[in-house]
């Protein structure tokens, strides 16, 4: 592609491993496919690659290839997780900025180039994360190179189509003869006015978002972002969507991290332009096991536990979870549990294989209504259980994609913690809810266990989840009221304060959800009888004692199954 | 649907910042949109990879990282793009024939038994050809550990690796890591309609970081084919300063392309 490649070698090693553009990945082109001296720096170009991505810059290294440029942009989409793993807008740097690439002939002495992945053929190369990593790196090239932000010097390969510029070039610019490229990237598709007001508005842009952190209890957990666009530029961190007073630094430390500080992060930028608002990254923190006193054996079969305590560990077996989009904790029944806003978060599970029956899922839940018609306990592409079934006025079932929607006749309650119980067997499903028995529906399906909270459809739940449990074995009746029983590692207790209305004394107790309180008097802490039996669908209930007095002691017991 | 997200897409990036959206690149798009949908690739998708037992998702998530589910196309007689002097790669599954990244098209060509020039013009005959060649790189291309199973998507990072045809492992594998980002995350915009795939993604990212598997070329199964490859094979030129993956493996698969054949053709195809 060039006039005259190969006139000038460098022949020296390349003396930096830094790239001069601080989030550019710098990998050289092949050694001495540069200009070392030429006129200036005034221009920058947009290209496009006609190729993907690692493949343009595998071929700008051979030493074949008669071409170079300085920069290339990578295409990608916002990434779920944001752990890196989309590169979507990453850059690499292939040649120094001090030297002139070979990019566009007759043009070399005067102009930067940046390739963008795809092809013209398809809009679908051009993203938003291209367009503000590359928008980025155009103001850092102009800011530093006094080049103007325009159209006149911020330019296509194919901007020799545009009369008007040629006229402009004739009058400013007559050393260069406008009409020595014969080029169309970057195409059709190329989105110059979202580019151009990106590059000109000075609007923030997050080049580098917070990545996850997983920290064990009492360790440091680190978030960093980056962001650039024109000053003054603020950083505000997030909380669960929430914003941390006083977090206002590219570095964001969490000293001495407890189970409950794990959630999702978020950082925005802004400035008097725009706000720009990072991907989500997500703090895991991860306690030591431990049995409470006095916890019973699981029954035999367990093969997966996810806690949710800070993070999505399978404590039992190695199917560790990992938090997607707008996940994060809350109080749970045992310790924090996973809570779901609904729009389109879930757990993804490593490794989660399907279970053949026989089989149990044992899930704590706090149902909300979801926002779509149907929400997933647990699912992958070919099976889902159902907090929700499809348009069954939110009673729980099960699916076999392609086959049925199966549906109990039963409605989890919203905002109360339930125990559900699914046990497959090949003739059918049974449901379980706090300990009792509702229906059995067939057929038999195999477990899903790709993911939590939703499943391949989407069918995200809301709510939250606590103590998920998997057996391949299908537990007893008897079991499952064991499971239920056993319920958190918490004694019922009296919450205060007490208050006395004009009859009596109300007493707040506070205890495993569904559980019935039994309440025992004693006016000398020796003779005990039984005062009452309380209701106890929510965790917490009110009980009066009609018989206090002014004069009399009285002292009180609390039990739970 | 895809047509809707489009225009909300295009609606949110005038709220942000254009004055006056450029009319001829909406049409455009919205002449694309339509063009995808009409194409409707995803029957073909699952038809190619079920015809050689490649998982449909690893098919589409190879196109689309690689073309976004674009047929490319080239002038007659045009191997380098004028723009920048990048080989062209072939139809919607982006086969290569040139000395740098190897001759991928020639190799799935003679796999379904079909012309290099029909998989240049057709996508199905062009999926096709990619479908066997991704199933000949899995089954006779190192595998990553704890990956006995086909039908597992993570089983085939290192065979997409090895399917770019790019000299540099490293490069080879973070676009095969970004395939299986592109899977997990599938695609509904601009008359796509890909839901994607559940993907162990921190197993795929080991995988790809872990050292480097034993050469395809090695593995002892492969000798006796290599010595049974016959003389007038074309045989792929291999460029003088890189050596590049296809051409070390491109004679084997050639070689194995014939037994392949001969089993097709004994069964009655």
């Amino acid at each position: 592609m060039l006039a005259f490649c190969g006139a000038l070698l460098f022949a020296a090693a390349d003396a930096w491993a830094q790239p001069d553009y601080g989030p550019a990945l710098w990998n050289p082109a092949y050694p001495g496919h540069w200009y070392t001296s030429d006129c200036c720096h005034s221009f920058c170009v947009i290209h496009d690659m006609e190729g993907y991505y690692e493949a343009t810059i595998s071929y700008f290294q051979a030493q074949a290839t008669q071409a170079s440029i300085h920069y290339c942009v990578c295409s990608g989409y916002e990434s779920a997780q944001n752990d890196k793993g989309d590169p979507g807008g990453q850059i690499t740097q292939m040649v120094r900025e001090q030297y002139w690439a070979w990019h566009v002939l007759c043009w070399n002495g005067y102009m930067f180039g940046t390739e963008h992945e795809g092809f013209v053929s398809s809009p679908a190369w051009y993203t938003t994360n291209m367009y503000q990593a590359s928008a980025a790196l155009q103001r850092h090239l102009c800011d530093t190179y006094g080049i103007q932000k325009d159209r006149n010097h911020i330019i296509g390969h194919n901007e020799w189509q545009n009369a008007a510029w040629r006229t402009w070039m004739t009058n400013n610019w007559p050393q260069i003869d406008p009409t020595c490229n014969n080029h169309t990237d970057p195409g059709q598709y190329w989105d110059w006015t979202y580019f151009m007001s990106l590059i000109t508005s000075g609007a923030p842009v997050i080049t580098q978002p917070p990545t996850n952190v997983t920290v064990a209890e009492g360790g440091t957990a680190t978030l960093n972002v980056a962001a650039t666009g024109q000053g003054p530029l603020t950083l505000q961190w997030q909380r669960n969507g929430t914003n941390l007073p006083g977090a206002t630094f590219p570095l964001y430390r969490i000293l001495d991290a407890r189970i409950s500080d794990a959630a999702r992060f978020s950082v925005t930028a802004s400035n008097p332009v725009g706000v720009a608002v990072s991907s989500p990254a997500y703090v895991s923190v991860v306690g030591a096991l431990s049995n409470a006193p006095g916890a019973a054996p699981a029954p035999p079969g367990l093969i997966n536990w996810w806690p949710g305590d800070g993070n999505a560990r399978d404590i039992c077996g190695t199917n560790d979870g990992q938090l997607v989009n707008d996940v994060s904790y809350s109080p749970g029944q045992n310790g924090p549990a996973f809570q779901f806003a609904g729009q389109n978060g879930s757990i993804n599970i490593s490794g989660g294989t399907e279970i053949p029956p026989p089989w149990t899922a044992a899930f704590w839940v706090n149902r909300q209504d979801a926002f779509g018609a149907s929400a997933a306990l647990l699912g992958d592409a070919t099976n889902a259980l159902k907090l929700e079934q499809y348009n069954q006025g939110r009673k729980a079932g099960f699916t076999h994609f392609g086959a049925g929607d199966y549906v109990f006749n039963y409605i989890a309650p919203a905002g109360v913690w339930t125990h559900l119980v699914f046990v497959g067997t090949s003739a059918g499903v049974t449901l379980y809810a706090n300990g009792a028995a509702q229906a059995t529906v067939t057929p038999g399906i195999s477990l899903p266990r790709a993911l939590l909270g939703a499943d391949s459809l989407g069918d995200n739940m809301a709510g939250a989840l606590d103590e998920i449990m998997i057996y391949n074995k299908a537990l007893t009746a008897s079991q499952i009221g064991a499971l239920y029983a056993a319920g958190p590692m918490r004694a019922p207790q009296f919450g205060g304060p007490f208050s006395a209305p004009t009859n009596g004394l109300a007493l707040n107790l506070v205890g495993l959800t569904g559980k019935t309180f039994t309440l025992f008097d004693s006016t000398n802490f020796v003779n005990w009888s039984r005062l009452a039996t309380v209701p106890n669908p929510t965790g917490t209930a009110v009980f009066t004692d009609p018989g206090v007095t002014n004069q009399a002691t009285r002292f009180y017991r609390l039990r739970q199954p | 649907m895809s047509r809707i997200a489009l225009l909300l897409a295009v609606a949110s990036f005038c709220a942000v910042a254009a004055p006056a959206q450029d009319a001829a690149r909406e049409a455009a798009i919205a002449e694309y949109t339509r063009h995808m949908q009409d194409a409707n690739y995803p029957p073909l998708f699952a038809q190619a990879a079920a015809e050689f037992h490649v998982p449909p998702d690893i098919l589409m998530g190879v196109s689309f990282a690689e073309t976004r589910w674009t047929q490319l196309e080239w002038p007659p007689g045009e191997t380098v793009s004028p723009e920048n002097g990048m080989p062209h790669a072939y139809g919607i599954m982006a086969l290569w024939d040139n000395d740098h990244f190897g001759h991928s098209l020639q190799i799935a060509a003679a796999l379904v038994g079909e012309s290099p020039d029909l998989l240049k013009t057709n996508a199905f005959q062009n999926m096709r050809g990619a479908a066997a060649l991704l199933r000949q790189l899995y089954d006779q291309g190192a595998k990553p550990p704890d990956a006995p199973d086909a039908n597992e998507l993570e089983s085939w990072s290192y065979a997409i690796a090895a399917y770019t045809g790019i000299p540099e492992q490293d490069l080879a594998r973070r676009h095969a890591g970004r395939v299986f980002e592109f899977i997990q995350r599938g695609f509904h915009e601009y008359g796509i309609a890909w839901a994607g795939h559940p993907v162990d993604l921190p197993k795929v990212r080991a995988d790809l970081a872990a050292t480097n598997p034993p050469a395809p070329a090695a593995r002892p199964s492969s000798a006796p084919l290599t010595a049974a490859a016959p003389a007038e094979q074309p045989t792929p030129v291999k460029p003088e300063k890189t050596s590049p993956p296809w051409a070390l493996i491109g004679g084997i698969l050639l070689a194995l392309t014939v037994v392949f054949f001969m089993a097709r053709r004994a069964v009655g195809r």
